[in-house]
């Protein structure tokens, strides 16, 4: 058998590689935050859930808040496979290209993270919110949501990016 | 648009205060409060009169309440457990309102509630009891091979015991019974943690068993009495059990059998609830031992109407004023049927102040366009406006609640995501072409393949809603007579970012863009100051407030989510049909078959996450963006005294 010894340089010089790290980035960074944040609302609502049942739905749509991101990221990972037509078979990506989508990839990566793990803590005192002032939902809702925007914004901006690169 | 409130007082007599109170809620019309006065004159008043003090008597409503609950519980769990019995739910029928309250109509339900919780305490004590039975077999189970007697201690010269060692211990311990040459002993029963046993020993050999028991730590188990062997006694405990089951089968059966009762006892919980709420109205009323005075307020519109008819029917006085200066109404708002579901965000974010404006006219537009573009898939407003339309034909919301007014909105969001996504050709993402090899051209573009083209739109959008917006804040300076702060407040800043609208766009208006905009922010910097005090620190103000284009400039890029949520939805989509395809599409039923159910369990959660998403940052999109430039929210919502039904339905 012919054994075929790829250097570690190859690798990293490998367009594809480099293309399917940055769709991982941002499925695994940005998913490993949603994970954080939904964890942490979860907490709280269970909390909130044991002295009041009746507000399970409110809770549920708190928690459910910081779980976007996890999506984006996917969404975004999605993007730069069809991109470099990995789910149609048809793979020729240049160093340059997968490093641009790479590059791409961590605005997501980066923002989903650390946006959705601060919008697990407010979800979290929101859920403090309804404990109290169950009419005040919105409110809540509208607090998680300002961290969310940042995490929209670089949804944007990878988005923007990858559509904006073209493969040669 | 905020509805005019009118001030009451009612003075009447005391005999009829009841009569008053039920034909006000009746009405349900008017919200009761204290009457107004000043603290001198409430000192005055409180002299010869003084306020109800209903709290002990609501406190043991509460307990009522809490019993016709147990027995609604109760039967309703009986009737599930044993449904050939219960005869299924009659359905009540719609009652007057005279009728409701009137107390003649429920002679002998309480009865009946006594009875059902009655039979409820007895199915309880069953329970334990069959409970207690039950771990009584578990005990005696592990012992059923013990072949003496279980009171058996011993004869004249041997001793009985039975105990358990732990588990592993036995060997070392029968070994050592063995050598004493006095003791025998048999495994009864063994399981992971314990072995146990039944020794026999004689009695002269007592000390020296014990000390070998006690090292191997033995502990021994007793019978408490029993007569008979394990195996009898574990027949008769059996026996119990089937006893004491079919004693609980039969009294469930008979609970059951008063399923027919439920529509009365439901009745009753309503009507206790309702005599609840009257007696707390009653803690506004002022009362000397002849007559009462209570104030509230009642929409403009409906206060002749109670006039008349508390007036008419009562000895009493109705005096109908409109609010005085510095009173806050409570807030009640009317709109039209396509503009009413909206409410619901604004009440969620805060009624308008009483003297403020009702911003629901204004904002529903922007959020129906917003909602749907952001949720941009035809296939899912379709989806979506038919489950609420089903879910509004099944549940029956009343009008005005909160589930009325939130299915309402969601299912015109859904109409208006059925344009966005005919025009951005998303019908379930691209199911057609994935599934059957063609394409739905989209009616005015792809943002896909040209996402830039519609963030512009996006921010145009947005602008158009950040004018929106400011002009409603221009509007209430006018209003309130301030027109100049209006012109300068409002009006340069119209200018100055219309001006560098069109300097950014270039082209042929690009000067005139430019020059426009120069000449706004300079009136901005003489004018912004003008609340300061000495002309430097006008001067510093109006040039600081240029920095406010920044909160203009992140304001319309807020807008760009409009883009991103929609491409969410879209791509997620194309996500869950190249999944669905990947079996195989459409070559045999096999293939069809998962297909089917990834695409039926992918496109509903891609509906559910991204409707929430779409309806949280629509609401975003008027909370922080378009009611920061104008809204003043604070009121408190009117809470008319009316019959609050569970259950009941009234005619």
């Amino acid at each position: 058998m012919n054994e075929v010894t790829v250097t570690f340089a190859q690798i990293f010089t490998n367009g594809t590689f480099l293309a399917i790290l940055g769709a991982a980035a941002a499925v695994f960074l940005a998913g490993a935050g949603s994970a954080k944040g939904v964890g942490i609302a979860g907490e709280a609502a269970s909390g909130l859930i044991a002295e009041e049942p009746e507000r399970f739905g409110q809770a549920i749509l708190l928690q459910a808040l910081p779980g976007t991101q996890g999506i984006y990221g996917l969404l975004t990972a999605f993007m730069i496979l069809n991109k470099i037509g990995l789910l149609s078979g048809n793979i020729a990506v240049s160093s340059a290209e997968g490093a641009m989508l790479l590059a791409a990839a961590l605005p997501i990566a980066f923002v989903g993270y650390f946006s959705a793990i601060a919008q697990g803590r407010v979800s979290a005192s929101a859920i403090g919110i309804i404990a109290k002032r169950p009419e005040d939902l919105a409110k809540g809702i509208t607090f998680a949501a300002m961290v969310e925007t940042y995490a929209v914004l670089a949804l944007l901006a990878s988005i923007l990016a990858v559509n904006g690169i073209t493969i040669q | 648009m905020i509805v005019k409130m009118s001030k009451l007082s009612i003075a009447g007599l005391m005999s009829e205060r009841s009569a008053v109170v039920r034909r006000l809620m009746k009405i349900g019309a008017v919200e009761l409060s204290e009457v107004s006065m000043s603290a001198q004159e409430r000192e005055r008043a409180l002299g010869i009169a003084s306020f109800d003090n209903a709290e002990k008597r609501i406190a043991d409503i509460d307990g009522e309440l809490r019993k016709i609950q147990e027995a609604i519980a109760f039967l309703t769990a009986a009737a599930r457990e044993c449904p050939s019995a219960s005869g299924g739910k009659r359905p009540s029928a719609a009652l007057s309102f005279d009728r409701f309250v009137d107390s003649s109509a429920y002679a002998g339900i309480w009865e009946k509630v006594f009875e059902v919780n009655g039979l409820h305490k007895r199915v309880t004590a069953k329970k334990t009891e069959l409970n207690a039975l039950k771990n009584d077999a578990a005990f005696l189970t592990v012992w059923e091979n013990l072949q003496t007697p279980a009171a058996l201690a011993g004869t004249e010269t041997t001793a009985f015991l039975t105990g358990a060692v732990p588990r592993g211990a036995e060997a070392a311990l029968l070994e050592r019974l063995g050598e004493t040459g006095l003791a025998v002993a048999d495994t009864v029963s063994a399981d992971k943690e314990q072995t146990r046993l039944f020794i026999a020993f004689h009695r002269s050999a007592e000390a020296a068993v014990a000390e070998i028991l006690q090292e191997s730590g033995f502990s021994r188990v007793s019978f408490g009495g029993r007569q008979g062997t394990v195996a009898e006694n574990i027949a008769e405990v059996r026996g119990k059990i089937q006893i004491a089951a079919r004693e609980i089968a039969e009294l469930t059966k008979v609970s059951a059998g008063k399923y027919a009762w439920l529509p009365e006892i439901e009745r009753l919980y309503d009507y206790i609830y309702n005599m609840r709420e009257r007696r707390k109205a009653r803690g506004n009323f002022l009362k000397t031992e002849t007559a009462f005075l209570v104030g509230g307020w009642t929409p403009a519109d409906c206060a002749e109407r109670v006039k008349r008819e508390i007036e008419g029917e009562f000895t009493a006085r109705v005096a109908v004023t409109p609010p005085e200066e510095g009173e806050e109404p409570p807030v009640l708002l009317r709109n039209g049927k396509l503009v009413y579901p909206f409410e619901m965000i604004t009440e969620m974010y805060s009624l308008p102040a009483p003297g403020g404006m009702d911003p629901n006219a204004a904002m529903s537009p922007f959020y129906w366009l917003f909602f749907g573009l952001m949720l941009s898939d035809a296939g899912y407003g379709v989806l979506l406006t038919l489950f609420c339309a089903l879910a509004l034909w099944r549940l029956k919301p009343e009008r005005g609640a909160m589930m009325d007014k939130m299915l309402k909105m969601l299912a015109f969001g859904g109409v208006s995501t059925v344009l966005w996504g005919a025009a951005f050709g998303g019908w379930f993402g691209d199911l057609s072409a994935q599934v059957f090899g063609k394409a739905v051209s989209p009616l005015w573009f792809d943002p896909n393949s040209d996402p830039t083209r519609l963030l512009i739109w996006s921010f145009i959008l947005g602008a158009v809603h950040l004018f929106a917006g400011m002009g409603l804040n221009a509007y209430l300076m006018i209003r309130d007579g301030k027109w100049l702060d209006a012109l300068f407040d409002v009006g340069l800043w119209y200018a100055a970012l219309i001006g560098a609208a069109m300097l950014l766009l270039g082209g042929k208006f690009a000067e005139v863009g430019k020059y426009t905009a120069m000449i706004a922010a300079a009136g901005l910097v003489l004018t912004q100051g003008r609340a300061e005090k000495g002309i430097l620190k006008k001067l510093m103000t109006g040039v600081l407030s240029l920095y406010n284009i920044t909160g203009y400039i992140s304001d319309v890029l807020s807008y760009s989510r409009l883009l991103a949520l929609g491409l969410a939805t879209g791509v997620i989509a194309q996500v869950i049909n190249q999944l669905a395809v990947l079996p195989g599409g459409l070559k045999n039923a096999f293939t069809v078959t998962a297909l089917i159910i990834i695409l039926l369990g992918g496109h509903l959660f891609n509906l559910a996450i991204n409707t929430l998403g779409a309806y949280v940052h629509a609401s975003r999109l008027q909370y922080v963006e378009f009611f920061g430039k104008f809204y003043q929210g604070g009121g408190r919502a009117f809470a008319p005294l009316r019959a609050k039904l569970k259950y009941l339905k009234l005619q």
